[in-house]
């Protein structure tokens, strides 16, 4: 099995579902307490990783992401590296196509919240900073777990975008599911289905353990 | 600060009333206003509006010299910057925070030793020492409401608004509660918006009421004189007038008016019998009917009449007995009045309803 790949890969989902953790839980937080009218144009394009192909997402990242675009050549001046078929670009991919998978989640749980409690804080004082602290995020706790371990577990098997905006570089950008690619094109079968079969238990694994974290409910 | 809150402001809903609110209630000494109304007359909606949880479409909020909310002027305060209290109906306590975890929830930025202090003060004048490490889940209603009370009051608030207080809590206890509750507000002395759409709540509570209908307040004043004098036909039917009989002043004399409810006639005290137009409203409670055997020996009670039994049924405690002659009425008897009648659906009784209790209402036709 390819040690460097799992290395990688476990980095990019690492990475991954720490930055969605930062920007996902106040963008959830925001869309469940918002009265705004408009906030369903925000979910729809939180939501729209979840029905595009990743390869279409990879091709505009890569598009993006290269040398001769705006962002690209900003990254490049100021990191002297380049963004695309680099870890970094894969990142980007990989945080695009698994907003959803972060935001729906944590969303559920903010919106199963009693909006009362919400309330009650405010009223006594707290801000709505420090209510989101003392309140909302140990009442909904089980909900984010569950959309981190979902984030973590999606990335791991990320396969379109990656090999779309990092290309297949060992050690660089690729990852397990590329690797079985590579197993499968190489006619080297009894590595792909090892690497495959150990991505399946962990996808079942960390399937359960979300579905155990949605089911869980505070004391009413 | 000039003690008043004044709110006059307007609220749309797509379901529901539009709620008018005109309110002006004093907060600089202790004092419980009851707004009461019907549920959906958007009681609790005027209250969430000067919690700061709900923005009016248009109007002014203003406590004191402070103005809360002014849409001219594209003023509004959140609700941490009004110091004020709500309490809600179901109480929303914190279930991941302990009881003395959930008193202390709006002190927490208080320095360390005053904030210990005031949560000792507060557990012990509400009773809810020993309940200290317990979680909300396992404490009984009443303690719940003692525990959001205090969790309220330990801020010190200018104004405590009350939504329901009693209400999630069952029959008996409510009642009993009802006294405990008026201690604590007395205690602390803090002004009380109070919220309720139950009369003896409102009578048992309140120092003055405001009485709300279709999202608009109607009448408000001392309690026992909005209860005893409605201003018009629905707050008599809201404050509990179960009778309301449309009639013609047939003969006025001596501080004495004389009316005619479709044949039936009626004495009704008057202040200045000249005053009432002609054109009225009967209004009286079903408690002030006196009901007896047709048979009873006639005696010089005041508007005596017969009447046949069209309905008798259960209301709480008491029974209810709706008697028809040439109009309708309803009388509130106790189960033992009742059984010394020993009377059913169909006999003949004789009534009478007191001159003094009878409030006559212009009718505007």
């Amino acid at each position: 099995m390819d040690l460097t790949a799992i290395g990688l890969t476990l980095q990019l989902a690492t990475a991954t579902t720490v930055i969605l953790a930062a920007v996902g839980l106040p963008l959830a937080y925001w869309l469940a307490m918002t009265p705004w009218r408009g906030k369903f144009l925000v979910e729809a394009v939180v939501a729209l990783p979840l029905v595009l192909p990743p390869t279409v997402v990879g091709f505009y990242v890569l598009m993006a992401t290269g040398p001769y675009s705006p962002v690209g050549s900003a990254y490049e001046a100021a990191t002297g590296q380049r963004l695309a078929f680099s870890f970094p670009g894969i990142l980007v991919g990989s945080l695009l196509c698994n907003l959803p998978f972060t935001v729906r989640p944590f969303l559920a749980a903010f919106q199963s919240l009693n909006r009362r409690l919400v309330e009650a804080a405010w009223c006594l004082g707290e801000s709505g900073w420090r209510t989101f602290w003392r309140v909302a995020l140990p009442l909904s706790w089980p909900g984010i777990l569950g959309g981190l371990v979902l984030t973590f577990a999606h990335t791991v098997g990320e396969f379109g975008v990656v090999l779309m905006v990092g290309g297949n570089i060992p050690g660089v950008t690729r990852t397990l599911s590329n690797a079985i690619y590579d197993d499968v094109e190489a006619l080297d079968y009894a590595s792909a289905g090892r690497t495959s079969l150990l991505l399946l238990v962990f996808a079942i694994g960390m399937l359960s353990l979300a579905q155990k974290l949605g089911q869980r409910r505070m004391p009413a | 600060m000039t003690g008043q809150l004044e709110a006059t402001f307007r609220r749309r809903f797509p379901a529901g009333p539009v709620v008018e609110a005109d309110l002006r209630i004093p907060v600089d000494t202790f004092h419980v206003t009851v707004l009461f109304g019907p549920s959906g007359a958007g009681k609790s909606t005027l209250l969430r509006v000067l919690a700061g949880l709900e923005r009016p479409e248009s109007g002014t909020i203003r406590f004191g010299d402070e103005t809360w909310c002014d849409t001219g002027r594209g003023i509004w305060l959140p609700p941490q910057q009004r110091d004020i209290g709500l309490m809600f109906q179901e109480y929303a306590l914190f279930p991941h925070l302990s009881v003395a975890e959930n008193v202390a929830f709006g002190i927490a930025r208080l320095p360390a030793p005053e904030r210990q202090s005031r949560l000792e003060e507060a557990l012990k004048s509400f009773d809810l020492t020993d309940l200290r490490d317990r979680y909300p889940h396992q404490v009984s209603g009443g303690q719940q409401q003692r525990i959001a009370l205090a969790r309220t009051l330990i801020r010190r608030p200018r104004l405590l608004l009350l939504d329901e207080p009693l209400s999630a809590l069952d029959g008996p206890l409510r009642n009993e509660l009802q006294g405990e509750l008026r201690r604590y507000l007395v205690r602390h002395q803090v002004p009380v918006l109070l919220v309720t759409h139950d009369p003896t709540e409102a009578a048992n509570l309140g120092d003055d009421v405001a009485v709300m209908d279709q999202g608009t307040i109607r009448q408000r004043g001392p309690l026992p004189e909005v209860f005893q004098s409605p201003c018009g036909v629905e707050v008599a039917r809201i404050v509990g007038m179960d009778t309301i009989l449309p009639g013609t002043v047939v003969d006025r004399r001596d501080g004495r008016v004389t009316v005619d409810t479709a044949g039936v006639r009626w004495t009704v005290a008057a202040a200045d019998e000249r005053e009432m137009s002609r054109n009225v409203h009967l209004c009286f409670r079903a408690e002030d009917v006196r009901v007896r055997k047709e048979t009873a020996t006639r005696d010089d009670a005041e508007n005596a009449h017969v009447g046949r039994i069209e309905r008798i049924s259960s209301d709480g405690p008491m029974t209810r007995i709706e008697i028809r002659s040439s109009v309708t009425l309803s009388a509130l008897l106790t189960k033992g009045a009742v059984r010394e009648l020993s009377v059913a659906v169909g006999d003949n009784v004789r009534f009478d309803v007191p001159a003094a209790v009878i409030r006559p209402i212009d009718r505007m036709e």
